[in-house]
């Protein structure tokens, strides 16, 4: 468990607190989802639990820098990169890694008949061939199969479509249900955690403004729609 | 080793899919000597007079490779790589080094074709030659290892890359012009010019070196500068390398 309490940080130069006494638990056993306006400091957030940002004290529970990983989206790779050698680099740069990848496309248990064939698709497919929803499902799946005690995701499911933001989250999940781990994750598209095993956090001017499920989120406005209730809470 | 290995074939990647970059390295000095020295198809220079032409076309190739250990990382840290692969090998070191000698493998490339091109055109002599190319390729490998790290420091700056390649190139034409009129040996402080300008010292270690290998009696600032600058620059880049940021914060990855 990953605990903060009172944390306050601002940048230098900057008269505005990105976070605010900021207190807040994650848990392991589902995926902790943090929600806010851009610039509500979700990402600040990550860096300082990540130490990037000099990690105070006000943060209890983390693990060592080299037991986190941090996923970031749209990084630059070479065009001519192939799907292999993309998963391949990911995985060989990772300083426990016990996998060998082979011609063969990586297939595992926890992957669907759609992953299966979307990898089959891509594995010898150049980098500069895929849609963003296919670079980013590959590279989702190769940083799940880094083992790692804190996970980060920082809008993991931006910019692509429902089918393959569905197969990213069930990814992520399975990972945060079936490892003991915490997977912290970021994300502007709500919708898409009806379905997901998570508790959803709203960060929103420093402070958390709410913490709970999926349906409590929805609850106190009685609606369907969670950009709504979104909407109603930074108001 | 095998993730700095990853590192260098990813960034081998994609200085190939960069071929014009790298051949820019190449071909404007490459051209610019055949040009300033376009007489000599005619009548073969003395071998003095070729090296000293030729180690400023040498010295002009390291730096500018040198330059883009720097500007690379400083992209690299922009667009968010550094922070996230830092993450998956445990360490941004393993990242620095992998494009550290990944620049240096197409360095050694690159000072081996210009050497080989030159030399073959303009010198008759297999032996001078041969030492041309090695006393070339040495005076490279051990200018850009000190040159490369020493401007690491510059990761310490709040600078974008944008601006800082734009600054680089400027300096570049100036540090140019400076080693190519021989500013360092017309002065009592020759030493400071020469801290001051990796491209000219980078020119001081041919020299040096092809005094030693070759037996030619170059002039060059002292043996003991270029050693003490050798390690200034190398305790310089030490410092940068410890003290870098893996992000910007100049721009928010």
């Amino acid at each position: 468990m990953i605990t903060v309490k009172d944390l306050s940080f601002s940048y230098k130069d900057s008269s505005r607190l990105n976070l605010d006494n900021f207190n807040v638990q994650f848990h392991g056993g589902l995926i902790n989802v943090i929600l806010g306006q851009n610039g509500s400091g979700k990402t600040t957030f990550f860096d300082i639990i990540t130490n990037v940002i000099p990690c105070p004290k006000n943060v209890e529970g983390l693990p060592k820098e080299k037991e986190i990983v941090y996923q970031l989206q749209g990084l630059y790779f070479p065009n001519t990169l192939k799907g292999k050698d993309l998963f391949r680099f990911f995985l060989y740069t990772n300083h426990k890694n016990t996998i060998t990848i082979t011609k063969k496309p990586y297939s595992d248990e926890l992957m669907s008949p759609f992953e299966l064939d979307l990898v089959e698709r891509i594995w010898n497919m150049e980098f500069g061939k895929m849609s963003v929803g296919e670079r980013r499902y590959l590279s989702i799946l190769a940083i799940t199969l880094i083992d790692r005690k804190l996970y980060i995701f920082d809008e993991p499911t931006s910019g692509i479509d429902p089918a393959a933001r569905y197969y990213i989250l069930k990814r992520i999940e399975q990972l945060a249900l079936t490892k003991k781990c915490t997977v912290l994750l970021s994300s502007h598209t709500l919708h898409d955690f009806e379905q997901i095993r998570c508790k959803l956090y709203l960060l929103h001017r420093g402070k958390l403004k709410f913490e709970g499920t999926y349906a409590e989120f929805l609850s106190p406005s009685e609606l369907s729609n969670p950009d709504h209730a979104f909407f109603l809470q930074v108001q | 080793m095998k993730i700095i290995s990853e590192y260098f074939r990813l960034f081998t990647v994609m200085m190939l899919n960069n071929k014009i970059g790298f051949v820019w390295y190449l071909i404007f000095p490459l051209v610019a000597f055949f040009v300033y020295n376009y007489s000599w198809i005619a009548t073969k220079p003395q071998i003095e007079t070729f090296y000293l032409n030729s180690s400023l076309f040498i010295s002009y190739i390291s730096f500018t490779m040198s330059i883009d250990v720097t500007t690379n990382l400083i992209a690299m840290r922009e667009n968010g790589f550094l922070k996230m692969f830092k993450f998956v090998s445990g360490s941004k070191y393993a990242i620095v080094i992998g494009k550290y000698l990944n620049q240096l493998f197409f360095l050694l490339l690159a000072v081996l074709i210009f050497t080989v091109t030159t030399g073959t055109v303009f010198l008759d002599n297999t032996h001078d030659f041969l030492n041309y190319i090695g006393i070339s390729l040495l005076a490279c490998l051990l200018g850009a290892l000190t040159v490369s790290l020493f401007l690491l420091i510059l990761m310490l700056l709040p600078i974008k890359q944008e601006s800082l390649t734009t600054i680089l190139n400027m300096l570049l034409f100036v540090l140019f012009i400076a080693s190519a009129n021989d500013l360092s040996s017309l002065t009592h402080y020759g030493a400071i010019l020469v801290l001051l300008n990796p491209l000219d010292y980078i020119r001081n270690l041919t020299f040096l070196i092809g005094n030693w290998i070759s037996g030619m009696n170059f002039t060059h600032i002292s043996t003991a500068n270029i050693i003490a600058i050798g390690c200034i620059y190398i305790l310089s880049g030490l410092i940068g390398l410890r003290y870098f940021k893996i992000v910007s914060v100049a721009a928010r990855t």
